[in-house]
């Protein structure tokens, strides 16, 4: 039977050693908390730039300049992905859907433009930019000779939808314009047509017939929507099929991107989370033998009056307890304090220069792109309840630690007197 | 029964020491009988193998007919729950709980209810002249004071055995005489012994019975 008036009194009365046990306790599961918490938003964080694509994973593949900068050409980023490829990748374990998309040079003499041909249907790539529609309505998949424009490109040209746009000696009704810069910067243009329509105009292009071979079912951009523990290891599959030249951007390639620190940050969260337990639980049982140390005579006293091991595992027990309990509730509030400082950071992604539209001999093409991502720290479910489970570990070990203690202690040997 | 405690050739030996030496002693019911002997003579040792906080090496000890070798930890925490009280020099009050609770302390892990054991504790801190401290902590009291709440506290669960070991031994012998004579007075008063270890030869007037110890061997006077 525990006396709950006897556990928090000696809680009450001994509050040095409870706010430390509180304290030390509060500090491991807060560092548990936050480590793993930072983590998990960095993992979102690198996924960002390929989530706002709708994309798990993206592959295009680099090949030769273009001879000359007239008409049509693909820029040497994006070299043809032919169908027999693209099949083989669709067909890898993990992948659940695919979208193709041509990304495309014009340098017409009235000026240049970034074309993208997208396949309206699809649910991932430059077809996302059906949510960013401005005015008039996105590409329709039965339809040839019809283009969506970027916004700030059509304000540039004086262009509306109703008005026709020439490329490359062919008529497109402009049907509507997006605002591009809602949704990515990668795959982003100044003008979208069909995918059947952009790759008529690059199978047929000179420019770009002078450096590859294009087939009238090839694209130059894939977005893989795939199951993200198997990123990496399509990644490594895809790079089989596609071969060397072949550039597969996973999450894992954009974390490498921000360097060695957040590789080890992200490798080493398990180790810092078992770490910082470690510690806690060594110095919770330190602790607490400690505590049954110091109240030797206490215990002794319960002996000599009739009280069993039990009952005094019960009472001192119920006090790590509440201890514990506290611990953890300071700790969740530490995590939570810290999770909403640390939401108020934004981090850079860098955007690698080959998965970059616009040419970088142009002003402002070679600047470095970057996804700028708040971090969104929060406390899942799970971790609130691996930081409970945590807890129950350390009150376990002190326990045990308390449990040892108690055994050993001889009350003759405490309450003489001579 | 009328024995009380009853040893038969009672030992103990530790690091190459025997503080206690073949030793036959009883005690009959309600007398008050005294251990004397000079500091280290074994009388604690003694006291702790009757009270069953130390185990024997050799011989036994029988609390009212029970042997305390049948019994595990826990069983001898029970006996020393129903049948034993402690009095000690240095007091072992609990320093975080009132008068009141210190008396009650024997009781928190049985089943009697919260009140009846107020009930009792401050009926024995009445008769023990203390009510108006009930609800001191023992950092309040003056050591007579709680000495007193430790008899108290002996007394809760109707013992037949009080056990004490230098009850005078931390007060001014004023002092240390009020708490002989309250000690005596429960003799009186209720069916108890009194096993007494003290190195003060004055409390053997109080007592029915006297012992001597001396290097580990027990002889009465």
């Amino acid at each position: 039977m525990i006396h709950w008036h006897y556990v928090l009194s000696e809680i009450v009365h001994r509050w040095r050693r409870t706010s430390v046990s509180i304290s030390l306790i509060a500090f491991s599961i807060g560092v548990l908390i936050v480590v793993n918490a930072v983590g998990d938003s960095f993992q979102r964080a690198f996924r960002a730039p390929l989530e706002d694509m709708g994309a798990t994973v993206t592959v295009q593949r680099s090949g030769d300049v273009p001879e000359k900068m007239e008409g049509p050409v693909l820029p040497c980023s994006v070299a043809p992905i032919h169908q027999q490829e693209t099949e083989k990748v669709v067909q890898l374990p993990g992948v659940q859907s695919m979208s193709q998309a041509l990304l495309m040079w014009d340098f017409d003499p009235k000026g240049f433009r970034i074309i993208v041909g997208v396949r309206p249907e699809d649910d991932s790539g430059p077809a996302l930019l059906k949510k960013a529609l401005v005015s008039g309505r996105f590409l329709d998949k039965n339809e040839e000779n019809s283009a969506v424009l970027d916004l700030t490109f059509a304000r540039n040209a004086n262009l509306e939808p109703g008005q026709t746009l020439e490329i490359w000696d062919r008529p497109f009704n402009i049907v509507g314009v997006v605002d591009s810069s809602r949704i990515s910067q990668l795959a982003t243009a100044q003008v979208y047509l069909p995918l059947s329509a952009a790759r008529k105009i690059a199978a047929e292009s000179s420019g770009v017939k002078a450096v590859h071979t294009f087939e009238k079912d090839d694209s130059n951009l894939l977005f893989v929507r795939a199951d993200r523990d198997r990123s990496d290891e399509l990644a490594r599959q895809i790079k089989e099929i596609m071969g060397e030249k072949a550039t597969v951007s996973t999450p894992t390639s954009f974390q490498e991107m921000l360097g060695s620190v957040f590789v080890l940050t992200d490798k080493f969260s398990l180790a810092i989370s078992v770490l910082s337990l470690l510690v806690a639980f060594f110095l919770v049982a330190r602790t607490t033998a400690a505590n049954v140390r110091e109240r030797r005579p206490e215990i002794g006293t319960m002996k000599a009056v009739g009280w069993t091991r039990k009952d005094i595992l019960g009472q001192i027990g119920s006090e790590t307890l509440i201890i514990i309990l506290l611990g953890m509730v300071g700790g969740l509030v530490l995590g939570f304090v810290a999770a909403k400082a640390l939401s108020l950071v934004t981090i850079s992604i860098p955007i690698p220069w080959e998965m970059s539209p616009r040419p970088h001999f142009m002003p402002g093409g070679g600047d470095q792109l970057t996804r700028d991502v708040r971090l969104h720290v929060s406390i899942s479910p799970v971790l609130m309840a691996s930081a409970f489970l945590a807890s129950l570990l350390i009150g376990i070990g002190s326990a045990w630690a308390m449990a040892r203690s108690i055994t050993r202690l001889k009350p003759s040997e405490v309450l003489r007197y001579e | 029964m009328n024995e009380i405690i009853k040893t038969q050739d009672l030992s103990k030996h530790f690091d190459g020491i025997e503080p206690v030496r073949n030793v036959n002693l009883s005690v009959n019911r309600r007398e008050f009988a005294t251990l004397l002997g000079a500091s280290g003579s074994g009388k604690s040792t003694l006291l702790g193998l009757i009270g069953g906080l130390e185990n024997p090496t050799q011989g036994k000890v029988l609390i009212a007919g029970q042997d305390l070798a049948n019994l595990n930890e826990d069983q001898l925490a029970l006996l020393r729950r129903e049948k034993i009280g402690f009095v000690f020099q240095a007091f072992n009050l609990i320093p975080t709980l009132p008068a009141i609770e210190n008396v009650g302390f024997p009781l928190y892990p049985t089943r009697v209810p919260a009140q009846e054991r107020k009930d009792r504790s401050l009926e024995l801190l009445k008769k023990v002249g203390l009510e108006v401290r009930a609800n001191n902590l023992p950092s309040e009291l003056s050591g007579g004071e709680r000495q007193r709440v430790a008899i108290a506290r002996a007394l809760i669960n109707n013992p037949r055995l009080i056990l004490c070991d230098e009850p005078t031994g931390n007060l001014d012998s004023k002092t240390g005489k009020d708490i002989i004579e309250l000690l005596a007075q429960l003799i009186d008063d209720s069916d108890v012994t009194i096993f007494m270890v003290t190195h003060d030869d004055k409390v053997a007037q109080y007592a029915s019975r006297t012992f001597f110890m001396k290097d580990g061997e027990v002889k009465e006077s």
